[in-house]
């Protein structure tokens, strides 16, 4: 039985057989995520065949005059459009947040590796992420919650620098209530902690406070079976890891989401190369074991 | 339903656990079973550092009082976690304030009366000792991340 994707895609697509002019979308919706961050909704402009991205995947942004980033997408919507969670931090993504409804922009991709949920099917599932990580996550999440009975357990921590800082903050109660069908399944857990309350704040927050590795349980009933799948600041990843290690998870059924400096996005360029790999094109999702050695060399 | 007894308790806590039966029941011995309402302290900074918790369930704070900010909480600590390693050092004063968040069921190990077996049976001793440094690593750990301010905007 094909359980299908929760997504509009069904295959890969090559990058280097597409042209290199974005296609134009037209931004429809705006969420405001926290102070710097917005999530931006876009249709197809030009009438054409939808995208077809998998969980993980990014896309190139292409802001008119101002330049191109790259974006992992935190959802498909059921309409074929786009979601991306943008944090302005430089003059693209600062364009990109400032973009209103109804202005367009360029969209190449989707590129890179996915996470890979179908073969992680019947296996107990973590998902960590730190602050803006848990965008890519977020498509991930929905096709667990989508095929939840076919996993196992599922555990998704978050950490962010704030409370005010959390993404898609209303979402978490939905992800936590989804129920599996199966009987004698278990509920999603969903944990979020923060690094500081602000003082203003600290009245209003019943959640934790604390690293985001200290979410994650002690230990795990059947870790052969089990995987995970995270995505934040690299530093928090590497120590993450070591923690997944020690609940007994296998290098091979880690992984994670590696950023770098991506501007070619089809392996051509080699900005983003991280030794024999080049990250658009190898990543950005790798299982551990095939980084494990390339993480803690600084000169990559 | 069965009763669980204190060395139950103990010995199914993360940070006891297979400490062995021997030493289990020795350490049960300075141990009461409690539980603290919602918004109650159970150790004020620069008091004697009499204790070592083991949360079994609910969630407590690590927290300091700032003039003009009232309690600042630092970090908070939930079933399964410890607090409290004072008892162990000089001059036994505790040196943050811990108060439960919601209504919190522990284990409270007398922290003189553990010292004086952990001095008593050097092998005792250097078991607790491995796991208060274990637990320490992982704290310290925890701050130097949190310190880096990882998910702070760091491209200007």
């Amino acid at each position: 039985m094909s359980l299908g994707l929760p997504i509009n895609v069904q295959k890969q697509v090559d990058p280097r057989q597409n042209s290199f002019v974005p296609r134009v979308f037209t931004v429809t919706g705006k969420t405001r995520e926290t102070a710097d961050t917005v999530t931006i909704k876009a249709h197809s402009g030009d009438g054409g065949v939808q995208l077809e991205a998998r969980p993980g995947q990014f896309n190139m942004l292409y802001v008119h005059g101002i330049g191109e980033i790259p974006v992992s997408l935190s959802a498909v919507g059921s309409d074929g459009s786009l979601l991306h969670t943008v944090r302005r931090v430089g003059p693209v993504s600062k364009a990109l947040g400032n973009l209103r409804i109804g202005e367009s922009f360029g969209v190449r991709g989707p590129y890179g590796t996915h996470w890979p949920l179908e073969s992680l099917h019947g296996r107990s599932v973590i998902v960590l992420a730190g602050g803006l990580g848990l965008a890519p996550l977020r498509p991930a999440i929905h096709h667990l919650l989508k095929f939840r009975d076919a996993f196992g357990e599922v555990g998704i921590y978050c950490g962010a620098r704030s409370p005010a800082d959390r993404i898609f903050a209303s979402e978490f109660s939905r992800w936590q209530r989804e129920k599996p069908h199966a009987t004698g399944a278990k509920s999603i857990q969903v944990r979020v902690t923060v690094d500081r309350v602000p003082d203003q704040a600290k009245a209003a927050w019943h959640g934790e406070i604390g690293v985001v590795t200290s979410l994650l349980p002690r230990s795990i009933s059947d870790p052969v079976n089990a995987a995970a799948m995270i995505c934040g600041p690299e530093v928090m990843m590497r120590h993450a890891v070591q923690d997944l290690l020690q609940l007994g998870i296998a290098k091979e059924h880690i992984y994670l989401s590696l950023e770098r400096n991506m501007k070619c996005a089809v392996g051509l360029c080699g900005h983003c190369q991280l030794s024999r790999y080049f990250v658009c094109r190898d990543g950005p999702v790798f299982s551990f074991d095939a980084v494990e050695h390339l993480l803690t060399v600084k000169e990559l | 339903m069965t009763t669980q007894t204190i060395e139950d308790l103990i010995a199914s806590h993360p940070f006891f656990i297979a400490l062995g039966a021997e030493f289990t029941r020795f350490v049960a011995g300075c141990a009461k079973n409690r539980y603290a309402e919602k918004g109650e302290y159970l150790a004020h900074e620069g008091d004697e550092a009499a204790a070592l918790f083991l949360v079994r369930r609910g969630k407590v704070s690590i927290e300091t009082n700032i003039p003009g900010r009232g309690g600042v909480m630092v970090e908070t600590l939930g079933a399964g976690d410890m607090s409290g390693w004072s008892w162990l050092f000089p001059p036994h004063k505790w040196t943050f304030d811990i108060k439960a968040l919601e209504g919190t069921s522990f284990v409270e190990l007398n922290g003189k009366c553990l010292r004086e077996k952990c001095e008593g049976d050097p092998r005792l001793g250097y078991e607790v000792a491995k796991r208060l440094a274990g637990m320490m690593v992982d704290r310290l750990r925890s701050t130097r991340l949190r310190l880096l301010d990882l998910y702070g905007d760091h491209s200007a």
